[in-house]
């Protein structure tokens, strides 16, 4: 076998840049598939070249050591009692990753694959093609950390079912997923999916709560999830040649606009997923960061510089975006605790007495906003008085990210008034609702893209979900009996005595 | 039936409510009560008064009347003694 230094043969061996004589290029390259950007010559992108260097010999040896390592702590786990041992709140966190997470993997094999055979250089599909085996990896590992669980709990059956349902969440994910990389084209895939979602916004999801897992005793999560951040790392460099091939080329405003559409979609998904696992989910004692001192770290103070130096701007928006950094995720959590029975896990109300102080320390106002909500929830705990906790209508949803619309008072949302509305337009004889105004500018920049979409609440209105009724809802939503979300500490949080301990 | 849009006095999650078409804006008050008040705001005595496009809506007057149409947007407030 040669044993050359991979310097010595890798220009020569990727490249595969050709002039194409059979065919037009544009039949190689449809633009309907690699974007629009046929003003930046086909040479320019021959220029592409990737930060990260990887045979495939040494791909296929450095997986198979991952792979390995996961098994080996899988298997030391499975023969104790690690898992009985984890707090009840972070098994709620880990049944909302597999779920949401596991199948979105899916979808990016597609996107990963489909830069494979259109990116617009040898070195871009190269990388591309193993960014889709990564992606691969991903959805198996997960899968089978999670079908090990399922003779101990149920629930980790969402981790494959989840996708296949028209669960709200899933619905969200889902449309986060399609207009970000699964109906994308190529340059906007390599811009929207691995720079803005894989580079910004998975670090918060696998570096935070694989530090978190650690902390809490939950190896073998914490080392699945580091496993499968050591991929996006590496795959997620494709977005920045790719951005700096068209600034080069003066597409500066069209880059701009993929990652302001991106990072909004990125920010709400995250802020629904991660924001409560880290702020609610996680056992106070074990908590390292808040989930806003995480964005903070992660976001504004890295991922931004990094925009920066591109030469790009902030999003437009930014100003909604650090005010919603102290709003939107406890408004997420309060909305996924009171519909709970919707749901796959089991999430933690995470409000007793000592957990309420740390969010006020973490998020001054906190109180304010939120404290009546759950004191009135409180109090029909204590009454035992379930029922009224409980949602019996559906939450507006707005008609772009698909989360529930919000009017908090003094912040964004816009609830600045009596009788101030959300955003709404009416478009072709349809009447679309919106959160905010990020989601409704992402929205009139393609409304084409957007309006055949459906929330829960549009589908009840057209009779879709029967019978019209909670229990229909949650039938619908492929929420069966076994595995109905519950709070995951059977309300012990609510409890006067814990409170006086806390 | 005529699907709304509505946020109650003190919270801050927008809800969705079916009415009949004939509904008046009292019964949208009362249903908006029912949903919420003791669920996620307290419980409060006073009368309810509703908006709709920055006008405050008679109680006996419909929702036809009213101009209110399909997902539009209300708001319904507890103002006084009951």
């Amino acid at each position: 076998m040669p044993k050359l230094m991979r310097s010595d043969w890798y220009d020569l061996a990727r490249d595969m840049n050709w002039t194409l004589r059979y065919v037009p290029h544009d039949q190689a390259f449809p633009p309907e598939l690699v974007g629009p950007v046929a003003e930046v010559p086909t040479e320019r992108w021959w220029t592409w070249d990737e930060p990260y260097k990887l045979s495939y010999r040494e791909y296929v040896y450095n997986q198979s050591e991952k792979d390995a390592g996961v098994g080996a702590v899988g298997a030391a786990v499975a023969r104790s009692r690690l898992f009985e041992q984890i707090d009840p709140g972070w098994k709620g966190a880990i049944k909302a990753h597999f779920g949401a997470v596991t199948l979105s993997e899916g979808e990016s094999t597609l996107a990963e694959s489909r830069m494979g055979r259109f990116g617009l250089a040898a070195a871009w599909r190269n990388m591309a093609l193993f960014g889709a085996l990564d992606e691969m990896r991903h959805v198996q590992i997960q899968l089978k950390v999670a079908h090990s669980l399922l003779e101990r709990d149920q629930q980790f059956e969402w981790a494959h079912k989840a996708y296949h349902t028209e669960n709200w969440a899933i619905i969200a994910a889902r449309g986060h997923d399609h207009d970000l990389f699964l109906c994308n084209d190529v340059v906007s895939t390599a811009i929207q999916l691995t720079f803005t979602f894989e580079t910004g916004f998975t670090n918060l999801q696998f570096m935070g709560m694989a530090a978190d897992a650690m902390e809490i005793g939950d190896v073998e999560f914490g080392a699945l999830i580091s496993s499968i951040q050591t991929d996006e790392a590496r795959h997620a460099q494709q977005g920045e040649p790719t951005l700096r091939i068209l600034l080069e080329s003066g597409e500066r405003e069209y880059a701009q606009r993929l990652i302001d559409v991106s990072f909004w979609r990125a920010w709400h998904l995250f802020a629904s997923l991660t924001g409560p696992s880290m702020d609610y989910y996680t056992p106070l004692e074990h908590r390292t960061m808040s989930f806003k001192e995480f964005m903070e770290e992660w976001i504004i103070r890295q991922f931004m510089d990094q925009i920066e130096d591109l030469g790009l701007e902030k999003p437009w928006y930014w100003d909604t975006f650090l005010d919603e950094l102290n709003w939107r995720h406890h408004c997420e959590h309060a909305g996924i605790w009171y519909y709970r029975p919707t749901v796959w896990w089991h999430p933690d109300a995470g409000v007793s007495a000592g957990e309420r102080e740390w969010l006020e320390a973490k998020y001054p106002g906190w109180t304010q906003k939120f404290g009546r909500l759950w004191d009135t929830v409180t109090d029909s705990v204590r009454n035992d008085r379930l029922d009224r906790t409980i949602g019996n209508t559906l939450p507006v949803l707005c008609n772009l990210c698909q989360l529930p619309i919000f009017m908090v008072p003094g912040t964004t949302s816009g609830a600045t008034a009596p009788g101030q509305a959300p955003r709404q337009v009416d478009h072709g004889g349809r009447r679309y609702s919106f959160c905010s105004e990020p989601c409704h500018w992402i929205f009139t920049q393609n409304p084409e893209r957007y309006a055949s979409t459906t929330t829960v609440v549009d589908r009840l209105i057209a009779g879709e979900v029967q019978p019209p009724t909670p229990e229909g809802v949650i039938a619908y939503m492929g929420i069966t009996p076994e595995v109905r979300g519950d709070d995951a500490t059977r309300y012990a949080w609510a409890q006067p005595q814990i409170e006086a301990v806390a | 039936m005529l699907p709304l849009c509505f946020r109650y006095d003190g919270d801050f999650l927008v809800h969705y409510m079916s009415v009949e078409p004939d509904a008046t804006v009292a019964d949208i008050c009362a249903a908006a009560r029912e949903y919420v008040a003791g669920f996620r705001v307290p419980e409060r005595e006073g009368a309810l008064q509703l908006t709709f496009a920055g006008e405050v809506q008679p109680p006996d007057r419909s929702a036809r009347d009213a101009g209110i149409g399909a997902m539009d947007y209300v708001q319904v407030d507890v103002v006084g003694a009951a």
